[in-house]
């Protein structure tokens, strides 16, 4: 080792590849016309349209945003491609008759759409670009009550639901981002877990990005009724190229008295060429979760470690008494990577309670920020907050903010806030190396004991492949 | 085991060895003992592999192997081992993993099976009964919170569980007291074998008190001055380093 | 003691009082400009008393200022605006203390700006707020070098519809090695009708640092009161006791005592009160 740690040869994000397939889509640009196009290739009922359309009106009204430590150029939104569909419309019977090409990509992903395949028993919804291709355990799912299926799907077979809770978390006045999504998103998931009901399996959804210069506009939506449970991870990887991208999702989740919805997000979009820092993903996300219910919880639990630029704020309304909301967050930016991330713990209900655990990593030439509120209004009478934010910085370029907002109305209510700054030292390094230890395990390592708090919320199986996805992308970054 | 021949060394733009030489055969305790500043902490980091040093001419051979070209961790697994004077603290990772992490590194090195954490358990207890470290510092994390002379002790205890062949003492002795450097002295001891040689770096004799030398040399400026027997610290003792000085 | 009227408009200090400079208001209408050297190695502690102003001081090297700046009128319908900036020189150092109570509303924005390494600075502030009170006290340290100490701590009692906010800023230039830096914000909320807004926040460039803080909003701590209470103290007289010494802890760092016995009593009997 010399004084500034020799390359190790980085490994490259290997899901850069692109898909060879004949896809459909649209050309670029962004108006009425083209909204109606996507909602007629969906086959949407008149009222969905008109929400659309709703919202782009809305949405026309409003400007752009600029106020995250995360600079990035206007975007022309008339560049986009806001529909692409691989060839295969037809939604196929069987797993034999997806597109070879299709599952072959998915395989290379990792992501198992067999069902002799299973990972633990986990349903998988594959989004390819605009549209689904595949939802695997849908009917053992149905046997037990638990819908489980495209949004585009759930609009057509069932409207009241998507009427009464599409919008309820994330109007589509809520911010420039929402506004847009509201009005050209094109796929996403949809869960709706009956009373009394837990989710035999974990439900995943995984997205993937294949065409250039098309934008990515999931919506997805969770609704728990009484006293049931359910656990979501969602999973998304792009192809390099080298223009930016934009993600804009919205993720609205409802818990019902005594509920429990579990979503994590391990995310490892194309964060933009390490040595120019030019293209990646433009990760602009609204996620919000409200606890309508009595005793509902909400748990949000993210690993993010890909995007140019990640912008989220995964939320809780703890509208029910004794609801409970739950922010775990690891955000790791190297590079050229900007983060600015947190979240907002909203207290309405009495007795309710809020956890907030986040790390940061930065490394490189990178910016990460954690943002967040905790608010307590006076009719929140015994709410509890503990909030634990800290930062991990390797290297002397790169950044670290915290940002959090605190407000309290009552006298009855009790929160604990702190933020510490940790480096990763030369020393402790060598300590490691001289016990026989190299530099990747001994960093792994670290960063496992730093992460150890948030690691341990996620589903077991995503907890592996986290730690080796955070190593991954902090090689060579210690200098 | 290790020759050490014409060694220059520079840190900071500044060259702290000289030119040293130094031959120490397989089974042999060498002290090497000096006034403050003259390069011992140098000496057992270069020989760790330290990044911060430089070695702009000179040869280090370990074993017949020539090591300078080895990183830290290599030479680590080819057995060399340095207690640190200041040992660093690690919070959030777990000692027991650590000290299992390392020993897992050296058997896959000697292409042995790893251990799993059960089996790793029981060897760990048994070790740390002997430092006398208890079950509690175990669980916590690396040296967070330890007591100088706990410190001491968790490096005593990785040196019995990696068994190397050669023991670099970087001042252990200092900051501990009198119990403190007896345990660390009889684990010492204990732990001398013919295929295992020691290099005790000290600033003071206490230590050699317990862990008697085979050959003692005295650095000053960069060099080794003079050579001798381990009646050579009691002279030292007396008459202070100037004496030996040139 | 030594008494300097507020049409004073430059305070120079080059070697050190043997009492603490007082610097009162003729007119508390009026916004003055003050600006304070302390050099020479000089010490030099200065008190401000229900005043409004903008302070620009500077500490040279191996200088020291303490600066109390205190309201306790309990005039609820006062209104004060007061700004401080300190650039410190090498080893200097710089404690603030700003004691309130009833203060109406109260605005303070203190800056300190570390040009030099191995410099100290202190930002404390302490309210007792009651009716329609409202604080805002709003700290800032940029250290531009390292190897400097920084902390702040700012604590609040609110009683009735008052609102307590702090925003506090710690910036760490890039290369500014071994910086030290805490912040901490403590609010005790009595009424349901009073608010506690808290911001502290961290701009990180260097990674050799430590930097750290924390907020607390809460009540009372029950088991303390109860300890009291089981050692014969009637239950109002135990909460009194227990807020008093919220809030004393940060007077006991004043280095003059009789500033400080004069401190500890007008905020025993101000907040008695509320």
């Amino acid at each position: 080792m010399s004084k500034d740690i020799q390359a190790i040869a980085s490994k490259p994000y290997e899901y850069g590849f692109v898909t060879p397939i004949e896809s459909e889509t649209v050309a670029k640009g962004l108006n009425e016309d083209v909204i109606k196009l996507i909602s007629a290739k969906k086959n949407e009922p008149q009222w969905m349209l008109d929400y659309r359309l709703k919202a782009y009106r809305h949405w026309l009204t409003m400007t752009e945003p600029h106020w995250a430590k995360a600079e990035y150029p206007a975007i022309d939104y008339q560049d986009i491609h806001y529909y692409s569909a691989p060839k295969q419309t037809e939604k196929k019977a069987s797993m034999d008759e997806v597109d070879p090409e299709l599952k072959r990509t998915f395989e290379k992903l990792g992501i198992p759409l067999f069902e002799q395949k299973k990972l633990a028993g986990v349903a998988v919804d594959a989004i390819f670009d605009s549209v689904s291709v595949a939802t695997t355990f849908k009917g053992k799912l149905l046997e037990a009550g638990v819908v489980f299926c495209p949004l585009s799907e759930a609009i057509e077979k069932y409207p009241d639901l998507v009427k009464t809770y599409l919008g309820s978390v994330v109007p589509h006045t809520d911010n420039f981002y929402a506004a847009l999504n509201s009005a050209v998103f094109t796929e996403g998931s949809f869960v709706y877990v009956p009373k009394d009901t837990i989710c035999p399996m974990e439900l995943s959804t995984y997205f993937r990005i294949n065409t250039q210069d098309t934008g990515q506009f999931e919506r997805t939506l969770i609704i728990c009724e009484e006293n049931s449970e359910v656990s979501y991870l969602e999973g998304c990887t792009a192809p390099m190229f080298d223009t930016n991208q934009l993600h804009a999702a919205v993720v609205e989740l409802v818990a019902l008295d005594s509920a429990t919805i579990k979503y994590s997000t391990v995310q490892n979009w194309y964060a933009g060429d390490p040595e120019t820092g030019k293209g990646g993903i433009y990760n602009f996300v609204t996620k919000r979760g409200k606890c309508l219910g009595k005793k509902s919880k909400i748990s949000w639990t993210q690993i993010e470690t890909g995007s140019a630029i990640t912008w989220k704020y995964p939320s809780c309304v703890l509208i029910g008494d004794e609801s409970i909301g739950e922010f775990y967050s690891v955000a790791l930016t190297n590079h050229f990577q900007k983060a600015d991330t947190g979240t907002k713990m909203i207290h309405i209900g009495k007795n309710t309670k809020s956890t907030i655990v986040s790390k940061g990593i930065s490394a490189g030439k990178s910016e990460n920020t954690y943002r967040g509120i905790v608010q307590m209004n006076r009719s929140a009478k015994g709410a509890e907050n503990f909030t634990q934010c800290d930062s991990m910085l390797i290297g002397k370029q790169a950044v670290a903010n915290t940002l959090p907002y605190i407000d309290v109305r009552n006298a009855s209510s009790t929160l604990g806030h702190e933020a510490t700054t940790v480096k990763v030292s030369q020393d402790q390094l060598f300590y490691f190396a001289q016990r026989g230890i190299a530099m990747e395990e001994a960093l792994q390592t670290m960063i496992n004991g730093f992460c150890a708090d948030v690691f341990k919320e996620l589903p077991t199986e995503f907890a592996v492949e986290a730690t080796q996805l955070l190593s991954l992308k902090l090689e060579n970054s210690v200098g | 085991m290790l020759s050490i021949q014409n060694l220059h060394v520079k840190t900071e733009g500044k060259e702290i060895l000289k030119g040293l030489y130094l031959e120490l055969a397989p089974g042999k305790v060498h002290a090497i003992m000096g006034p403050n500043g003259s390069g011992k902490s140098t000496l057992s980091k270069v020989l760790a592999g330290h990044p911060d040093y430089e070695v702009t001419s000179g040869s280090i051979t370990f074993n017949g192997q020539d090591i300078l070209d080895m990183d830290a961790d290599e030479r680590a697994r080819h057995g060399i081992f340095m207690a640190f004077q200041y040992p660093v603290e690690i919070p959030g990772v777990n000692n027991a993993s650590f000290l299992r992490m390392s020993y897992n590194a050296k058997r896959k090195h000697l292409g042995l099976p790893e251990v799993d954490p059960f089996e790793f358990e029981l060897l760990l207890q048994e070790k740390a009964k002997l430092v006398k470290l208890g079950e509690g510092l175990l669980d916590r994390s690396v040296n967070d919170g330890f007591s100088g002379g706990e410190k001491k002790r968790n490096e005593i205890l990785q040196m019995m569980l990696l068994e190397p062949h050669l023991v670099i003492l970087d001042e252990t002795d200092s900051g501990l007291d009198i119990d403190a450097l007896r345990i660390v002295a009889e684990s010492v001891n204990q732990f001398r074998a013919p295929d295992r040689s020691f290099l005790v770096i000290t600033h003071y004799q206490r230590l050699l008190d317990y862990i008697v030398p085979d050959v003692v040399h005295v650095l000053a400026d960069g060099e080794i001055v003079k050579t001798g027997d381990r009646f050579l610290v009691h002279e030292l003792e007396e008459r202070g380093y100037d004496w030996v000085r040139k | 003691m030594t008494v300097t009227a507020l049409t004073t408009k430059h305070i120079e200090v080059t070697s050190t009082p043997d009492d603490p400079i007082y610097i009162v208001s003729n007119d508390m209408s009026l916004c003055q400009d003050i600006v304070i050297d302390v050099r020479d190695t000089a010490s030099a502690i200065l008190i401000l008393d229900s005043c409004q102003c903008n302070v620009t001081i500077s500490i040279e090297d191996r200088s020291s200022c303490e600066l109390i700046v205190y309201n306790f009128d309990n005039n609820s319908s006062r209104s004060t605006d007061m700004a401080f900036k300190a650039t410190l020189g090498e080893s200097s150092q710089f404690k603030f203390l700003q004691a309130s109570c009833g203060a109406g509303i109260s605005k303070s924005d203190v800056q300190v700006v570390f040009t030099k390494p191995h410099a100290l600075s202190e930002l404390r502030a302490v309210s007792i707020l009651d009716g329609n009170d409202s604080v805002f006290v709003k700290t800032h340290m940029t250290h531009l070098v390292g190897e400097c100490q920084g902390r702040q701590i700012v604590k609040s009692i609110l009683n009735g519809n008052s609102v307590s906010e702090f925003n506090g800023g710690v910036y760490v230039a890039k290369g500014a090695d071994l910086t030290d830096s805490s912040q901490s914000n403590e609010n005790l909320l009595l009424s349901d009708n009073a608010r506690a807004i808290s911001q502290p926040q961290l701009e990180i460039h260097a990674d050799d640092i430590k930097a750290a803080h924390g907020a607390n909003v809460g009540q009372l701590d029950e088991r303390h009161v109860f300890y009291l209470m089981s050692r014969g103290i009637p239950k109002r007289e135990a909460e009194l006791f227990l807020l008093q010494g919220f809030i004393l802890e940060l007077i006991d760092t004043v280095s003059n005592d009789s500033v400080k016995a004069y401190l500890k009593n007008r905020l025993v009997v101000s907040g008695a009160s509320s």
